[in-house]
């Protein structure tokens, strides 16, 4: 088995690049290192924040939030939306509903939901959900609706019913699609899970952020930046590997 | 008359795009195929071939005429009429075991059946060693030898089987005619085959239906009269390549049409542009 990908050495001149240009800047003296804090500054910021501010539950609060609300999404819309994509009476009632909430100002939500639901998990929560279930929603009713014909057509003529169809066609032949767009409602919920956590929190990653803010601390919001970009990363990779395991036959081809 | 199997009496298919525009795919239609007859429809592309198949399954309903499976009208999709596509039919989470059960398991067949079966039909088709393979790992004539036997391991009273081997390369196509040959003077399945290859068609049929372009017709029957079993020798006798011969010229004639059709149809958008010239002039007269 490869563990490098392809061209590795090309993806790590990227960020040896993006790394070179923030050195020159900030030990060349360029910008003021209180706006645009040193790699070393962000470091010995990241080091800090786990001995001294016990980062690693404020890690564990904001993961549970946006598992738990990513959990719901996927709970409610993945049926939902095979639904929409196979029946069209269905798809006529919701569809356009659903449709027109993905165009909805979803920061806006946030003093909704406070209202509604306090600023406890449960808020943030049902925040991620809104902001991920819509988009998800419709990505598996396309998915669903564009399982190929001809597999349809050949499980009626080898004695299939419409209720079969449903059960032994469209949902194996979606899993992959399913499984894709999983993936990227995930990458979602790791980006707004610092908006809910920057209003009305005393927890969580995005509590840090806009803590650091407050008290000028620039390196700590660059911190945190970088755990969540490589948490984002870290749960891609989690559903890459499941996806390969779980539905081998739908292997990505790596040319 | 002599156990006729299907008939298709006067079909004809008009399909109607969202916006309007009406096709005609066939035009009255007349077939039919015996008991244990081996049936090709041999036309150009866009005949209507594919129309005409899909009326057969149940999977589209035509517009006026009927079609009559053992003297009854058939309603619908149903496993009494088996259908192998071009390609791409396997379901790829399935393995190759697993795909010609599909039906069988769809039916309640009880496992030890199933599997004396299923056995049976991977031994027929030669992938022994291939039960645990899927689809995207299989060769293109391996695929459509699974989908083959995926479809005759059910039973159908008739084999309904659009341009099986139109997708593979010319070697891999004269085997699998052969093979399927072999398979079917095994079994004595009914058979109706549509195929726009004039050597594929005299090969393997009975009969010949040649079909017209655009809207597709019977335009001839043709009685092939080679004696069986057929080997890869029959396609150099005096016979096969007199019947090449006068098929070749007729479906010259239809494909020659049905470009020109198209081409016709080409033009539309055309006029359409005059009718803007038209209108363009109109408000600068106006104005």
């Amino acid at each position: 088995m490869k563990i490098l990908p392809k061209n590795w050495h090309i993806t790590l001149a990227s960020f040896v690049i993006f790394l070179s240009i923030w050195s020159i800047l900030t030990y060349g003296g360029f910008v003021e290192l209180f706006f645009l804090p040193s790699p070393t500054d962000v470091v010995s910021a990241t080091v800090t924040l786990f001995t001294e501010y016990d980062l690693v539950s404020d890690i564990l609060v904001s993961v549970y939030r946006v598992f738990a609300g990513f959990l719901l999404a996927a709970i409610v819309g993945v049926p939902l939306g095979i639904l929409i994509g196979t029946h069209k009476k269905i798809k006529a009632f919701l569809e356009p509903l659903i449709g027109v909430s993905r165009y909805l100002p979803i920061a806006a939500f946030i003093p909704l939901c406070i209202l509604w639901f306090g600023i406890g998990d449960l808020e943030k929560i049902i925040f991620l959900f809104i902001a991920i279930f819509p988009f998800l929603t419709l990505m598996i009713a396309d998915v669903s609706a564009n399982v190929q014909r001809e597999l349809i057509e050949i499980a009626y003529t080898l004695g299939a019913k419409r209720k079969t169809i449903l059960t032994k066609v469209i949902i194996p032949a979606s899993l992959p699609g399913i499984f894709d767009n999983l993936r990227l409602c995930a990458a979602i919920g790791w980006t707004y899970i610092v908006i809910a956590e920057i209003v009305a929190a005393s927890s969580g990653l995005g509590h840090i952020v806009i803590q650091s803010q407050r008290f000028l601390q620039t390196a700590n919001i660059m911190s945190c930046i970088v755990i969540i970009a490589l948490l984002g990363l870290f749960t891609d990779y989690i559903f890459r590997i499941s996806r390969d395991y779980l539905l081998p036959w739908a292997k990505v081809e790596v040319a | 008359m002599n156990d006729i199997k299907l008939e298709v009496n006067n079909i004809s298919k008009t399909y109607v795009s969202s916006k309007g525009e009406s096709f005609r795919a066939l035009k009255d239609v007349n077939l039919q195929v015996k008991d244990r007859e081996f049936v090709a429809l041999l036309g150009p592309s866009g005949c209507g071939k594919t129309t005409l198949l899909k009326l057969i399954a149940g999977l589209i309903e035509p517009s006026s005429g009927e079609i009559l499976l053992d003297g009854k009208k058939i309603r619908g999709p149903g496993a009494n009429r088996g259908m192998v596509f071009q390609k791409y039919s396997l379901f790829p989470w399935l393995n190759v075991w697993e795909n010609i059960e599909f039906g069988l398991r769809l039916n309640g067949m009880p496992k030890e059946k199933r599997y004396e079966l299923v056995e049976h039909y991977i031994r027929l088709i030669g992938l022994m060693g291939f039960e645990n393979a899927y689809p995207r790992e299989l060769s293109g004539g391996m695929q459509q030898r699974v989908a083959i036997a995926r479809t005759m391991v059910t039973n159908p009273e008739i084999l309904l089987m659009d341009e099986p081997f139109g997708a593979l390369d010319t070697q891999t196509r004269s085997l699998m005619q052969e093979l399927l040959l072999d398979v079917w003077e095994k079994d004595n399945k009914t058979v109706l085959f549509v195929t726009h290859d004039v050597e594929e068609a005299i090969f393997l049929a009975d009969t010949i239906y040649v079909s017209t372009a655009q809207p597709g017709t019977i335009k001839a029957k043709i009685d092939v009269r080679i004696p069986r079993p057929r080997t890869f020798e029959t396609k150099t006798s005096r016979r096969f390549l007199k019947l090449n011969k006068q098929l070749r010229e007729m479906i010259r004639e239809e494909s020659i049409k049905a470009i020109q059709s198209r081409k016709r149809s080409e033009k539309t958008p055309a006029r359409n542009l005059n009718v803007m010239e038209i209108f363009r002039t109109a408000i600068y007269n106006l104005i």
